[in-house]
């Protein structure tokens, strides 16, 4: 067995026909963890003995034929989703001591399938970026190349996936926070439409974008992980009251035979990457060879998709991130004399300076005089994208776009340039925008050996179709994925 | 706005957010967000007359829960996370009225 | 000179759900601090909010009682400001869609009947609870009332005295109260009211600038603190200066209004819609199916009691006082079919007994219809009006029934002639000196005579029947002699 070429579908085999124990497999992943982990750095904090007793239990379910799609399958959580009684700390000084006091909705699916949680997985502070570089505690590194970023936020989530030190993870996608350090990790990222997935236990960044998707190495698995944690939750007032007929699992295999798909013309503009570009393009010939019909179109409201995601999402974060005030929980500033003092230099001394600039552009924009120019215009701003999707899915089955317009770039390399950062969600956000689903898998190599992701995007609640769209370009290009050498 | 125009009123945004600022992270975030603004200005020339806001993004309505008490949490929980507190209560520097 | 002042007020009440408004803590009043909490309610990280679907069916209610029209599609709001009694440092509330409009009622003034208007009902969370005595350096903060659903009544600037004022606050309160959604207890600040005053001088219409006072709890201390605000803007104007918009304290020890330093970006709440709750809609259906859950409000049962009943208006006030008193008065009058007589005995004596014991009329140890049948037993003089004051009395302290007590105690009237006869008889032949006064024209004797017969009977006969044998067994002693 090759660990690093391991897929949760394989395990589950191997776990059924006890080739392997739950527990075996479990310690294999903690003695990588301990051996590679100080390279990768993907891991805030691993809970080994946890871990190993859950496998125990769910060995025990094998054993007696109880065993459930992911019944003993080592997975790790990013840390931003609450477990009862560890700590989430959301890669902020802010919450470096936070011991949840519940557990969220979605790692409660998880235990209820038998899943193994190996650990929490680093991100950017608050999963606010896209290089995990705004972490407070560490730096993840690109498994495909150490001097690089594995992309963000849940980069710790894509690295630990890519090393082989998880199965399988769940990360929280806001502007692409899954399926960019998917795409830069040489993995699959999901992020399922919103309100599919409970958000109960997921520290909020901004509401109405958040949501808890998988990542794997293939699609398959990230169907299986979407099957588990999917599904309305009475503790979410946002979560939909849907089921769907059958598992996502189930809906890879098919072809995509007469499928359209629509690849819009304005992620095809400038700052696109000519060997993303390439590799896109080869996509589409591999799309088109396989049955499907792939068209440009145009959908201009797209141009303004990075403004209205930043004002909207900041807005929504300022909020959500007042709660923080040093009194409850979390960093409390030293020797206040007044609550002026001890709210301002909690956040002051608390936050990172990513985190800041959010909640001041979030202010900004909310604040009196302000809110219409720019809150509420992003407000219109977003009924004319998701219009722009509505009529795009009266024409095609999914759309189709690179997922991010560069491959992994250099550590160190943007920090000082949020705008730049900001930039490159280009093509992420407006899915968040919108509410849809979309599936971020590799398509391709550049010269360096980094991966480029391909993504696919649904109607809402159109799952099914992007994973067969997806499902079915992976199996054609199986024979060339590449695994990290570590 | 003119550069210390929009220091000052950065100066006021952070106030309303309640993040305490030293001179020479107020001047950086000043200048980063006079940056990160100009991109968000770019919005400003779009015709949006006409067009509602989505103000949910949500296809539903209601939700809602049944008016049924369930068990409160342990008070030793609630506070657990606190870094001060006294007499089952949470402990702030005096409110001065 | 003399100024004319312009009043508006919010009215917060509590509602008396089971649970709070976002999750399932239990509401209630008093106990240890922080032992009604969980996630939600004090704001952890990742809690979500989800809307008590009967905290809304409330505040629809309550708009219904007030004559609002009922928006068929409202939304929440997040109200965003820095206070350590707000968990989330954001209170969840309504902002441009509130779940009421355009209501109102009409009030007595001196001139006449007057409508005030209300704005707007909407419905938000309440805070916790700072302490601030006991240490020196600290306050606490207690969030067992973080999440208790509130509404707020919002009325246009339609007041123009603190006496319309003391009517208005008291018509909603019964109003509230009647249509069962809040018990409206001030001394719990289950209901607290803002005021809004400004003046201006006779003869102009131009509104002046209005100061606000926050948090007031009785509906004396709003009464004190409309006085005093238009008095002391009155004395200002007056000395040629200029009235400040700002937000006051009313001490109502003190009896005087402090400004508060107008805290620092108060006015910037950057209201937005909460992207944790979707909007909250209502058919036409429904709102009419809440329409006809409401019971009979107070201004419809005053008309019923002052028309059909016949009562003054200050019995059928009096009776209104409460919503358990009123359907005490209810269910007595239609067991025994005699308002007036339900009304005598109620406020005579079922008061009475309540107001010595400090009790409140929804302790009452038995129900309407049970005075009603002991009131029906006097009507059918079975037993006499003094007797029953007697059975009330035990009614109270065991909890007996009535018809119980009364052959418990042989209260039931005497109603058979023979045994009256024999003891009219009797007492007249033991009482020969007291006979022959009342022949000799002494009118007294008659009464010692009769009272001697009624203390014979052991106060069970019928007193109309004791005095036609007495008079009559009397006569014959005359025409004897």
């Amino acid at each position: 067995m090759d660990i690093t070429k391991l897929t949760i579908k394989e395990a589950r085999t191997l776990l059924d026909t006890k080739q392997i124990s739950a527990v075996e497999l479990t310690t294999i992943y903690i003695g990588r963890i301990k051996n590679l982990d100080n390279k990768i750095d993907a891991y805030l904090s691993v809970s080994e003995d946890s871990a190993l007793e859950q496998a125990k239990v769910a060995q025990g379910l094998i054993d007696n034929g109880k065993s459930t799609m992911l019944c003993g399958i080592p997975l790790s959580i990013k840390d931003n989703i609450c477990i009862e009684g560890t700590k989430t700390t959301c890669a902020s000084k802010m919450l470096e001591d936070f011991v949840a006091p519940y557990t969220a909705t979605s790692v409660n699916k998880l235990h209820a399938d038998n899943a193994v949680i190996l650990g929490k997985t680093n991100l950017d502070e608050f999963a606010m970026g896209g290089s995990t570089e705004n972490s407070a505690f560490k730096q993840t590194k690109n498994p495909f190349d150490l001097t690089r970023v594995p992309g963000g936020s849940s980069g710790g989530s894509a690295a630990s996936v890519a090393a082989s030190l998880a199965l399988g993870s769940l990360g929280s996608d806001t502007g692409g926070s899954v399926r960019q350090p998917a795409s830069f990790c040489g993995v699959v990222g999901m992020k399922p439409t919103y309100g599919l997935v409970s958000r109960y236990g997921l520290v909020a960044f901004a509401s109405s974008f958040d949501q808890i998707g998988p990542i794997a190495k293939t699609v398959e698995d990230c169907a299986i992980l979407l099957d588990s944690i999917c599904g309305h939750d009475p503790r979410d007032g946002t979560s939909l009251k849907y089921k769907s007929d059958s598992s996502y699992a189930s809906s890879v295999s098919g072809n995509i035979k007469g499928f359209k798909i629509g690849l819009p013309r304005e992620y095809l503009s400038e700052g696109l990457n000519s060997e993303v570009r390439a590799s896109l393009y080869k996509s589409i010939d591999t799309l088109e060879k396989l049955g499907a019909k792939v068209e440009e179109f145009s959908m201009p409201s797209l141009k303004h998709a990075i403004p209205a995601y930043y004002l909207i999402s900041s807005a929504e974060a300022s909020s959500n991130l007042s709660r923080f005030d040093g009194v409850k929980y979390g960093y409390r500033a030293d020797n206040c004399k007044s609550y002026q003092e001890l709210i301002g230099r909690s956040r002051g001394e608390g936050f990172g300076r990513e985190v800041k600039r959010r909640i001041l552009l979030g202010t900004y924009a909310l604040a009196s005089g302000y809110y219409d120019a720019y809150y509420n215009k992003a407000l219109k701003l977003r009924t004319l994208i998701s219009e722009g999707f509505e009529e795009a899915f009266t024409k095609y089955d999914v759309v189709l776009h690179p997922t991010t317009p560069e491959t992994a770039f250099k550590l160190g390399q943007n920090t000082d340039d949020p705008l730049t950062m900001y930039l490159a969600d280009i093509y992420t956000v407006a899915v968040n925008i919108a509410g849809l689903p979309s599936i971020s898998l590799p398509c391709g190599y550049d010269l360096n050996g980094l991966p480029i992701g391909l993504s696919f995007t649904g109607k809402p609640l159109g799952e099914r179709e992007i994973f067969r769209a997806a499902a079915t370009f992976e199996a054609d290009f199986a024979d060339k994925f590449r695994f990290p050498a570590i | 706005m003119t550069n210390s125009d929009s220091n000052d009123y950065i100066k006021y945004i952070a106030g309303l957010a309640k993040l305490s600022l030293n001179d020479n992270e107020m001047q950086s975030l000043a200048e980063d967000m006079q940056v990160i603004i100009g991109l968000m200005d770019t919005i400003k020339d779009i015709d949006t007359d006409g067009i509602n806001a989505t103000e949910h993004i949500s296809r539903v309505t209601n939700n809602l829960r049944e008016d049924k008490p369930g068990n409160p949490f342990d008070t030793e929980k609630i506070l657990s996370n606190s870094k001060h507190s006294i007499d089952n209560c949470f402990v702030i520097p005096k409110m001065i009225e | 000179m003399k100024y004319i002042p312009t009043i508006g007020l919010e009215i917060h009440c509590e509602l008396s759900t089971k649970s709070k408004i976002f999750c399932d803590c239990p509401v209630g009043f008093g106990g240890e601090p922080n032992t009604r909490c969980c996630p939600v309610c004090t704001g952890m990280p990742g809690t979500l909010p989800v809307l008590n679907e009967t905290a809304v069916q409330y505040t629809v209610k309550a708009g219904l009682a007030l004559n609002c029209e009922i928006n068929e599609f409202s939304k929440l709001d997040r109200k965003n400001y820095f206070y350590p009694d707000l968990p989330k440092a954001y209170q969840i509330s309504q902002f441009n869609l509130p779940i009421c409009i355009n209501g109102g009622l009409k009030i007595n003034t001196s001139e006449g009947e007057k409508f005030i208007s209300i704005e707007r009902i909407h419905l938000e969370e309440d805070a916790g609870k700072l302490t601030h005595d006991g240490f020196d350096k600290f306050s606490l903060a207690d969030y067992n009332r973080c999440g208790v659903p509130l509404i707020e009544i919002v009325t246009r600037p339609d007041l123009s005295s603190s006496e319309e004022a003391k009517d208005f606050v008291e018509k909603v309160r019964l109003m509230i109260l009647y249509s069962g959604v809040s018990d409206c207890r001030m001394e719990e600040g289950s209901l607290r009211a803002d005021v809004n005053v400004s003046v201006r001088p006779y003869g102009t219409d131009q509104l002046g600038t209005r100061t606000e006072m926050k948090n007031i709890n009785s509906i004396k201390a709003i009464v004190r603190a409309i006085d005093s605000e238009i008095q002391r803007q009155s004395v200002l104007l007056d000395e040629g200066k200029r009235i400040i918009q700002e937000t006051r304290r009313w001490d109502d020890n003190k009896g005087e209004s402090k400004s508060l330093r107008s805290k620092e970006d108060a006015h910037d709440y950057r209201y937005f819609p909460d992207p944790d709750l979707v909007p909250v809609t209502f058919s036409k259906e429904e709102i009419e199916a809440l329409r006809e859950m409401l019971p009979e409000l107070p201004n419809k049962r005053f008309e019923k009691y002052t028309t059909v009943y016949g009562l003054s208006e200050a019995d059928a006030n009096l009776l209104l006082s409460s919503v358990s008193l009123s359907d005490f008065f209810e269910s007595t009058t239609d067991e025994c079919g005699n308002p007036k007589a339900a009304t005598n005995f109620i406020i005579g004596e079922v008061l009475r007994r309540l107001n010595d014991s400090n009790l409140s009329s929804d302790l009452i140890p038995f129900s309407g219809n049970v005075l009603g049948r002991l009131i029906k037993m006097i009507e059918n003089e079975e037993v006499t009006a003094n007797n029953a004051k007697k059975v009330l009395a035990e009614m109270f302290d065991s909890g007996k029934e009535p018809e119980f007590i009364v052959s418990e105690n042989g209260y039931k009237v005497i109603n058979d002639i023979n045994e009256v006869e024999n003891t009219v008889k009797e007492i007249l032949s033991k009482n020969e000196k007291a006979v022959s006064e009342f022949i000799e024209g002494k009118e007294k004797a008659f009464g010692f005579l009769m009272g001697q017969c009624s203390r014979a009977l052991a106060g069970r006969g019928n007193p109309k029947v004791i005095q036609e044998i007495l008079r009559s067994e009397l006569n014959k002693c005359k025409g004897d002699l």
